[in-house]
């Protein structure tokens, strides 16, 4: 949230730019400060939550995932939700009516680290291992990916993207040497024919077949 | 004194889209500023609502200097405006659009939103009731549910007057609040216009028309970012400055 403060003043892909590049550097310093952090080899010896069978975690982590989803989903649709919209539509009419701009961008960095937050903090005891290379800059792209696939400006698009693209994966285990082609095969796809992602593929199909219904309509006409 | 500029001068490179500019606004008053296109009108707008720092020159809104203020700093002191272009939340509703107004009112915590609280619910109503006040008055309550982009223009020019109202300014400057609407429209929202300043509101606007230039108790005429002339509607019709302004000769109109 420190961070939001510099990077608040940056916009579009200058903001981009600025935090791709600032994870870079956290993973410099981690290697650096190997005494504190573990170094390459990362932090051993973390305190399990569960002993014994693996079930306990996937009802924790269910229950996590659904309590961030309804709080996420409640902020998403509040006055502070409503707000972060506006100044994405036009941060120009936004300030002429006094919402501080910098102040939200903050405000949103900071609700989305706590939940990555909670995230990795649950996945640190799940894993006992802590290392850096889980967090690379793949990891980074993944979830841009992610967000991407399933539709950048919904609620539920992340949420379905996240899935297929974990889902998918498993059933063509035996292919996992092609799946960066199928990736971006995949990614290319959505970017170009559904620009709002996977969530608008209902209303893409509904507005296609009404279109089609249109024409016959039109030939029986003539 | 509401509003009063010193001197406001701003360079774009080497190019003064403001000069020198001296003017005052009264507590109440109604004032036109008209000029030929890219004399510098909007840029005015955008020095006052701070979008734009001026050069050299001082800005003072009752009695504070507020240069150098972001424009939302601005807009919560009380200065209130709306665009000639991009006016709106396009893809809000016209609801929306007004109640996002009020994001100031009343502070809602993050526990408040996130466990749907019913002090949360309560401010949420109330806004909601507010926005929808705000509507009535300029009769878009029917379409409160219309994306605001699906709007005809003349309607959403008046959404973009009521969304700069409802922060409840003291000064409004309006941006062309009639161009390209219909007689009814403008008819409709000269009335508005009216209503607003009985209610105390100070109004600065930029307008080509000249029905409601009449309305005005003061004109101020632009012409290169410079003051030409100022005064009653009538005078400044005939002052041959501002006509040699707009045709280009010494020929009386």
């Amino acid at each position: 949230m420190l961070l939001g403060f510099p990077f608040a003043r940056l916009r579009a892909l200058y903001y981009a730019m600025g935090s791709l590049f600032f994870g870079i550097g956290v993973l410099q310093v981690i290697y650096a400060l190997g005494e504190v952090t573990g170094g390459y080899s990362g932090l051993v010896g973390i305190k399990p939550l569960f002993v014994g069978s693996k079930l306990p975690y996937y009802y924790f982590f269910l229950g996590l995932t659904l309590a961030s989803i309804i709080a996420l989903y409640r902020f998403e649709f509040s006055r502070i939700g409503t707000t972060l919209k506006a100044i994405a539509q036009s941060h120009v009419v936004a300030s002429s009516v006094g919402i501080n701009e910098g102040w939200y961008r903050i405000l949103a960095v900071g609700v989305g680290c706590f939940f990555v937050g909670l995230a990795g903090a649950g996945y640190a005891h799940y894993n006992l291992v802590l290392s850096s290379s889980s967090f690379n800059f793949m990891a980074t792209l993944w979830l841009v990916m992610y967000v991407l696939i399933g539709g950048i400006n919904s609620f539920a698009g992340p949420i379905i993207g996240t899935i297929i693209l974990i889902i998918i994966p498993e059933f063509f285990r035996d292919l996992k040497m092609y799946a960066p082609f199928v990736n971006a095969a995949i990614l290319g796809i959505v970017v170009y024919l559904m620009p709002q992602g996977l969530v608008s593929l209902p209303q893409m199909v509904r507005s296609w077949l009404t279109k089609c219904q249109n024409t016959k309509k039109v030939r029986h006409a003539s | 004194m509401l509003l009063e500029i010193n001197g406001l001068t701003k360079f774009f490179g080497g190019l003064a889209a403001v000069q020198q500019l001296d003017m005052y606004i009264n507590e109440g008053e109604l004032t036109g500023l008209i000029g030929p296109n890219g004399a510098g009108k909007t840029t005015i707008f955008n020095l006052i609502t701070g979008i734009y720092r001026p050069t050299r020159g001082k800005v003072t809104f009752a009695g504070k200097n507020i240069v150098g203020k972001k424009p939302h700093e601005i807009a919560r002191l009380g200065v209130g405006r709306t665009f000639q272009l991009n006016p709106l939340f396009g893809n809000f509703t016209v609801l929306q659009n007004v109640s996002t107004s009020f994001h100031l009112y009343p502070r809602s915590s993050l526990l408040d939103i996130y466990f749907n609280t019913a002090s949360y619910r309560r401010n949420e109503a109330y806004i909601s009731e507010q926005s929808l006040e705000i509507l009535k008055l300029v009769r878009l309550d029917k379409v409160k549910d219309e994306l605001a982009k699906n709007l005809p223009h003349g309607y959403q020019k008046m959404l973009g007057i009521a969304r700069a109202l409802a922060i409840k300014p003291k000064l409004l400057l309006l941006d062309e609040p009639i161009a390209g609407m219909n007689p009814s429209e403008i008819e409709f929202t000269i009335t508005a216009i009216k209503k607003m300043q009985q209610q105390g509101i100070t109004i600065l606007l930029v307008e080509h028309n000249m029905r409601i230039l009449d309305l005005c108790e003061r004109v101020i005429v632009i012409d290169f970012g410079q003051k030409i002339a100022e005064g009653l509607p009538k005078d400044v019709r005939g002052n041959k400055e501002v006509i040699r302004a707009y045709f280009g000769g010494e020929r009386v109109a």
